[in-house]
């Protein structure tokens, strides 16, 4: 009687979860939603706006959707690692994770920018004699492999005809890398704005900022929804975007700068830093959520780079990414067509 | 902590002052910077401003309004407060450690129930607590430049049947090459008491074994106790997916020089039969990025070389050095969402054998099949995706349903003669660090291929850690 027992219990729970997950519904029960930070509000970008103003959780609560948040510590290599575990439906993440995964087979589309123009830092000790790009090689700089920052510097080296091999390169990661430098083990590391602090702390130099560099060095940011998600909800997907977009909007008009750095702020960047990155620069055209020449040809270009450089096996075509269908309907009902700025290849912005 | 604290009093500070510039930028922060001044007016749906979102106080914007030196004073108070409560707090109620430290605990609570069968069980009706094990482990020295740490680990657990405290891990190890570089080989020296790197079963952690009882074979070849030695452990040709932080190398290789004599506190203080004994490991992996089907792919091989003194049933010694050897080989997959892992053991071992009233020296061939086919689904087994930050507490689930055939032939001589364990098993994975597992199984002892009885026994276990 026991062993009958015991084996019905086991059937029995298997067969009723199987049964449960397997269940086929219009609208799904939670929307899983990954992206990069840490134990605090999610970094500064539209989805940090969308997130802490609670846009999704008011859009989807008469249809009792849940919304689930997954703040990944591994940044953009976790959300890729979600992303093929099935385990998220919508994600953000910098240009440099994104390519890598979809180059090596995720199944998702790039349906909106989240962040475009961010720029990048490399710090230096304060006392170091490196003047230039050039000067890095032969010295070690501490740069989270698998990051945004990957790309950012392998690109800049490039730029300046360094060859990366020249670089002792140390693989740093989050917080490790700031106890590097400052334990004076590195001699340089390739950070985000967070490099202002250290500056302003008097714990480091400025070595290069992307603020003023070519655009293409600048970091960018997609948000990705899995194939099979935007298959088999797409209005769904459609609302989804369509609340993104009226984050953006928010966070895009500059009588609100000072309340959008408030709200960035949270995530644990200064505020003295973040008005000193943004410092002139419209937030129109970082928090513009809408792909253009500019994001288009930035995407193309990485691809390219990272499979000229053997850093991915193989390639894909961009154009094929990018689902512009959601954000050009959600445009056209929120009646922003025109609300951002279109940049061309070089960056250059215009009115569309 | 108190760099924490320093650090903390530091940032406060920074939002003080520059609250002043922030508040007078707000106001002079224009659209005449706006590039394109794309000015095409946008629709004025109100629920387009922050104005219009209804917001919780916890994430209300500030508001764009001036700080008076009373507010910076007052606020200067509360900090000297803070901190003076948080560093007698830090004095007086808070664990300290010299250097790092992480402190692990794993629990094993169960209810077993047998029946039906007309053989002898193993599996004993009621309730149980089957392991207790606290552990320690931390680093001595961290590279930040190369990551040539030296780490160590202290273990305790207690004897299944006395309950007796035992030390399990003992052991310090370094990085002999850096271990910061994913692209480049890894090797690391080990020496103390720790697992023996013989196969699948013997160097699975219990927390991630699918069944409740191990493998049959790893206790009967006392593979699956710690020892005291060196280990080298290392790799080549390391391939490495950046996209995911996924490096896997080539080929891992271990080599071993152990007592032989199993873990302190079983008897065994010393090396008692004066011999060293070696032990090797080789794997291969499949090379392949992170989403590739084959990612999980692995063969290995294990041999094991002792000596041991054997003596008869007098306690007199027949030979000092006698051998005993170890094989191995193993077959693994573990992907997501279904997985397999084969190993085939066999084992020499040395025994007094008496003939014409004399006793002689003769060995015994033991060899075992172990396959274990699972079905993983849920959570838990994306690294990056329980690795996490979360306000709320965290409840990841994941479901592994297995089977499990486990034979062992105690002696190979006696052909068609061993012990078939036949496992249904179903794991619940929940609370990031708990599982509920729930083991059917089935035992067939076999002589000369008719089966001379069977037990049946249902389990179930609580296994929790932190």
């Amino acid at each position: 009687m026991k062993k009958v027992f015991g084996v019905l219990l086991i059937i029995g729970i298997f067969t009723t979860l199987m049964t449960g997950i397997s269940r086929a519904e219009d609208k799904p029960q939670v929307i899983r939603i990954g992206c990069t930070g840490s134990n605090r509000p999610i970094p500064g970008n539209i989805l940090g706006i969308v997130n802490q103003l609670g846009l999704l959780e008011q859009e989807f609560k008469k249809d009792g959707i849940q919304i689930e948040w997954n703040v990944f510590k591994g940044a953009g290599p976790a959300s890729n690692e979600a992303l093929a575990n099935g385990t998220v439906d919508f994600v953000t993440f910098g240009d440099f994770p994104s390519i890598m995964g979809k180059a090596g087979g995720l199944k998702h589309k790039a349906i909106a920018i989240n962040d475009v123009r961010r720029s990048s830092y490399i710090i230096i000790q304060p006392d170091s004699k490196i003047k230039s790009v050039a000067d890095l090689r032969g010295k070690k700089v501490g740069i989270g492999k698998g990051g945004f920052g990957q790309l950012f510097f392998s690109r800049l080296l490039a730029l300046h005809g360094v060859n990366p091999k020249d670089v002792r390169e140390v693989n740093l990661q989050g917080g490790d890398s700031t106890a590097a430098f400052l334990a004076k083990e590195v001699e340089a590391i390739v950070t985000g704005s967070d490099g202002i602090d250290l500056r302003n702390r008097g714990l480091g130099k400025i070595l290069v900022s992307t603020k003023n560099s070519p655009e293409f060095l600048k970091a960018t940011a997609a948000l990705v929804v899995t194939e099979q998600f935007a298959k088999k909800y797409p209005e769904v997907t459609y609302r989804f975007v369509k609340t993104f977009i009226r984050g953006a909007k928010i966070a895009s008009e500059e009588k609100n700068r000072g309340k959008t750095f408030a709200l960035w702020g949270k995530s644990g960047n200064s505020l003295q830093s973040l008005k000193e990155n943004y410092d002139g620069i419209p937030l129109k055209l970082v928090t513009n959520p809408v792909f253009d020449d500019f994001t288009i040809d930035h995407y193309k270009q990485s691809v390219k780079f990272l499979k000229d450089n053997n850093i991915i096996r193989k390639a894909y075509d961009v154009d094929q990414w990018i689902d512009r269908s959601y954000q050009d309907r959600a445009l056209k009902e929120l009646k922003l067509e025109k609300f951002w700025p279109a940049s061309d290849v070089e960056g250059k912005p215009h009115p569309r | 902590m108190r760099l924490l604290l320093i650090q903390a009093f530091l940032l406060l500070s920074l939002l003080v002052a520059h609250s002043f510039a922030l508040a007078a930028e707000t106001d002079t922060a224009t659209d005449n910077a706006a590039a394109a001044d794309s000015t095409a007016a946008a629709a004025e749906d109100p629920s387009l401003d922050y104005d219009q979102i209804q917001l919780d106080s916890q994430s209300s914007p500030n508001e764009d309004k001036s700080v008076t030196r009373e507010d910076v004073e007052g606020l200067k108070t509360e900090i000297d407060v803070l901190r003076e409560q948080w560093q007698r707090k830090l004095n007086k109620g808070t664990v300290q450690s010299t250097r790092n430290l992480n402190l692990s605990g794993n629990f094993q609570v169960r209810y077993g129930a047998s029946g039906g069968g007309t053989g002898s069980t193993s599996t004993t009706d009621g309730f149980n607590v089957s392991q207790v094990q606290f552990g320690f482990k931390g680093n001595l020295y961290r590279d930040y430049d190369q990551g040539k740490n030296l780490d160590y680990a202290v273990s305790l657990t207690t004897d299944k049947t006395s309950f007796t405290i035992l030390p399990n891990d003992v052991w310090l190890s370094y990085n002999i090459l850096p271990s910061l570089d994913p692209e480049k080989p890894y090797l690391k020296v080990t020496a103390g008491q720790q697992k023996k790197p013989f196969g699948l079963e013997a160097t699975t952690s219990d927390d991630r074994k699918p069944t409740v009882v191990g493998a049959q074979f790893a206790s009967a070849m006392k593979l699956n106790e710690r020892d005291i030695g060196i280990l080298v452990a290392g790799d080549l040709f390391p391939a490495n997916d950046y996209g995911f932080k996924f490096r896997v190398p080539l080929i891992e290789y271990n080599f071993m020089v152990l007592n032989g004599n199993g873990p302190i506190g079983s008897g065994n203080l010393a090396n008692a039969d004066n011999n060293l004994d070696l032990l090797g490991r080789i794997v291969l992996n499949a090379p392949v990025e992170y989403s590739h089907p084959l990612r999980g792919l692995s063969v290995g091989a294990s041999y094991y070389y002792g000596k041991k003194i054997v003596s008869d049933k007098s306690g007199a010694i027949i030979e000092k050095r006698a051998e005993r050897k170890r094989y191995g080989a193993d077959i693994a997959y573990v992907n997501t969402p279904i997985g397999f892992t084969y190993e085939y053991a066999r084992a020499v071992d040395p025994v007094a054998k008496t003939v014409n009233k004399k006793s002689v020296l003769d060995d015994v061939t033991s060899d075992a099949h172990t396959f274990t086919l699972f079905y993983n689904f849920g959570e838990q087994f994306v690294k990056g995706y329980v690795q996490q930050d979360r306000y709320d507490d965290w409840w990841p689930l994941s479901y592994q349903p297995f089977f499990r055939f486990d034979r062992l032939t105690r002696d190979t001589s006696e052909r068609n003669t061993h012990t078939d364990i036949y496992t249904l098993g179903f794991n619940w994975f929940f609370a990031e660090t708990t599982k509920l597992q729930l083991n059917y199984n089935r035992t067939f002892a076999v002589v000369n291929k008719s089966y001379s009885n069977f037990d049946d026994a249902f389990i179930v276990q609580f296994q929790f850690g932190f």
